[in-house]
């Protein structure tokens, strides 16, 4: 599930606007506040699963996408944590973030959950 | 350039302040170990050397959701390959014209990295390359600093479609001229000098919805003053340099594959001294397989002849009355290496490159200051990078 900080104000998110985020492409609310982008570490199960399943990239490809935007002074680099309750902890600490963790039957109140809209749904390879 | 500042300066006057301030800082540090086997592309051959070194420091500095503040500075240590020093690789404000769901637009104005080739704008990181040594069709050494970033002002756009990606980029600026590229250019003897006047680059790009094919076009065109003398004889006038490219790469989920072409034209004209109007063609083709989730293993052939009109060099030979090798007008490189990535911020790269011909080591100009290298070479390197 996608999750966010309580300051970001959005209805729902479509798979177009997350892949967007997580290349990105889009490093900026609608309100003008920073993105943060929080990820479990790049060689993790759950970085390659949410890649492939909510991306619809390779774990390697979207390495490159931030590499070339990080070293060539266009974005800033995405947070890296170990777990689901670190992740939790980074968003909850960090305005404007997001993340990702495994489904769970109730959130902590310090982090929002972001609602994906179908209007873009990618394919999984 | 005085112009150029003053123009980052009124952009930042004119960013409304709405946001919170915030500065970050990354960087990278690499260490290798290298050996060319006859030939001098590093220092001495045959000598096991340490001169891989590469440390880099960037920070970004937002004002608000409009305007950043970026800058990267590096040192680099690579024998022959590169002048040893630091540099800086960028510098510029970062004012976003326009941003949404699916469409974004930027301007960079001040010293901004070249976007155009597949690995131009993180050739300088080692982590983020392929593999320690790059194709050198596309990536000559000698032209590092020409070819990464320019002082101006750039265009960097891309917009999102039911399909695919499309991205354009365009930016006027001058090059970078290190001392290597005058020599490169004009010979090792200090017989001239020469001074940037402009560079034009663009370039298009597609990638497709799933991000599995990437194909791009570039066009780089740049004109340059010189000022030569040589017995008795001075010449000041213009020449110009200019790329064609394209690249096209597929991602899948074992496999990557991937290459770049490229057509370089060079005209010159310093008559009597010498007149250079030559076309070079060149490209690579690259594979990587994927072993593990962290190991993956890179094979490549690398092919550059500076002049399309005599891939043998038996005719730059002829020129020089013998004096430089006819492989001087060629040069093939098989390559294959090893990436490891050993943790989280860890990374190893080995690789070995086996070289016939020396068409990416010589001076355009003068070709009797070659390097000492004989016509089949290798190279051998290890480096360990890490970053934060």
């Amino acid at each position: 599930m996608i999750i966010g900080h309580p300051s970001i104000q959005l209805d729902a998110l479509s798979t177009q606007q997350l892949r967007r985020i997580y290349l990105a492409r889009q490093q900026f609310w609608p309100t003008g506040q920073k993105i943060t982008v929080v990820m479990h570490k790049q060689l993790s199960s759950a970085h390659r699963d949410f890649c492939q399943d909510y991306l619809n990239v390779f774990p390697y490809q979207i390495e490159r996408v931030w590499n070339q935007l990080v070293y060539s002074g266009q974005a800033e680099p995405p947070l890296f944590r170990e777990t689901d309750s670190m992740v939790i902890e980074a968003v909850a600490r960090t305005p404007g973030a997001i993340g990702y963790i495994n489904a769970v039957d109730s959130l902590p109140s310090s982090v929002q959950e972001i609602v994906l809209g179908n209007s873009s749904a990618v394919e999984v390879r | 350039m005085k112009g150029l500042w003053l123009g980052a300066l009124l952009l930042l006057c004119n960013a409304p302040s709405v946001a919170k301030n915030k500065l970050t800082v990354h960087g990278f540090a690499a260490q290798g170990l290298i050996n060319a086997y006859n030939s001098e592309f590093i220092g001495e051959p045959g000598e096991w050397s340490l001169q891989l070194s590469e440390v880099g420091i960037n920070g970004r500095y937002s004002i608000n959701s409009k305007v950043q503040v970026v800058a990267q500075g590096v040192y680099l240590n690579a024998g022959n390959r590169y002048p040893q020093g630091a540099r800086l690789d960028y510098a510029f404000v970062d004012y976003s014209l326009a941003t949404n769901e699916s469409w974004r637009a930027n301007i960079h104005l001040g010293r901004f990295k070249n976007q155009n080739w597949l690995y131009s704008a993180t050739q300088d990181v080692p982590h983020t390359r392929p593999s320690i040594i790059l194709p050198q069709s596309i990536y000559f050494d000698g032209f590092r600093d020409f070819s990464l970033s320019s002082d101006g002002v750039s265009l960097v756009t891309n917009k999102t479609y039911a399909n695919g990606e499309l991205q354009f980029n365009w930016s006027l600026g001058k090059n970078t001229i290190s001392d290597e590229f005058t020599v490169d250019l004009l010979g090792g003897q200090p017989i001239g000098d020469i001074e940037p006047r402009y560079v034009q680059q663009a370039g298009l790009a597609w990638s497709s919805r799933s991000s599995s094919w990437y194909a791009s076009i570039s066009l780089l065109d740049s004109r340059l003053k010189y000022d030569i003398s040589d017995s008795g004889v001075s010449l000041q006038g213009e020449s110009s340099f200019s790329r064609y490219q394209a690249a096209l790469r597929y991602s899948g989920r074992y496999v990557e594959l991937n290459g770049e072409v490229l057509k370089e034209k060079i005209d010159v004209d310093a008559a009597p001294l010498f007149r250079i109007d030559q076309i070079g063609l060149g490209g690579y083709l690259q594979s990587r397989f994927f072993l593990r989730r962290n190991v993956s293993i890179l094979t490549r052939f690398d092919v550059f002849y500076p002049d399309k009109d005599d891939k043998s060099g038996s005719q730059l030979s002829a020129r020089f009355n013998g004096q430089v090798p006819a492989f001087a007008g060629f040069m093939r490189t098989y390559s294959l290496g090893l990436r490891w990535d050993i943790g989280h911020r860890y990374r190893l790269h080995l690789e070995h490159h086996w070289v016939e011909g020396a068409g990416r080591l010589t001076p355009i100009t003068t070709p009797l200051t070659l390097p000492i290298t004989e016509r089949r070479w290798r190279t051998f390197a290890v480096q360990f990078m890490t970053w934060f």
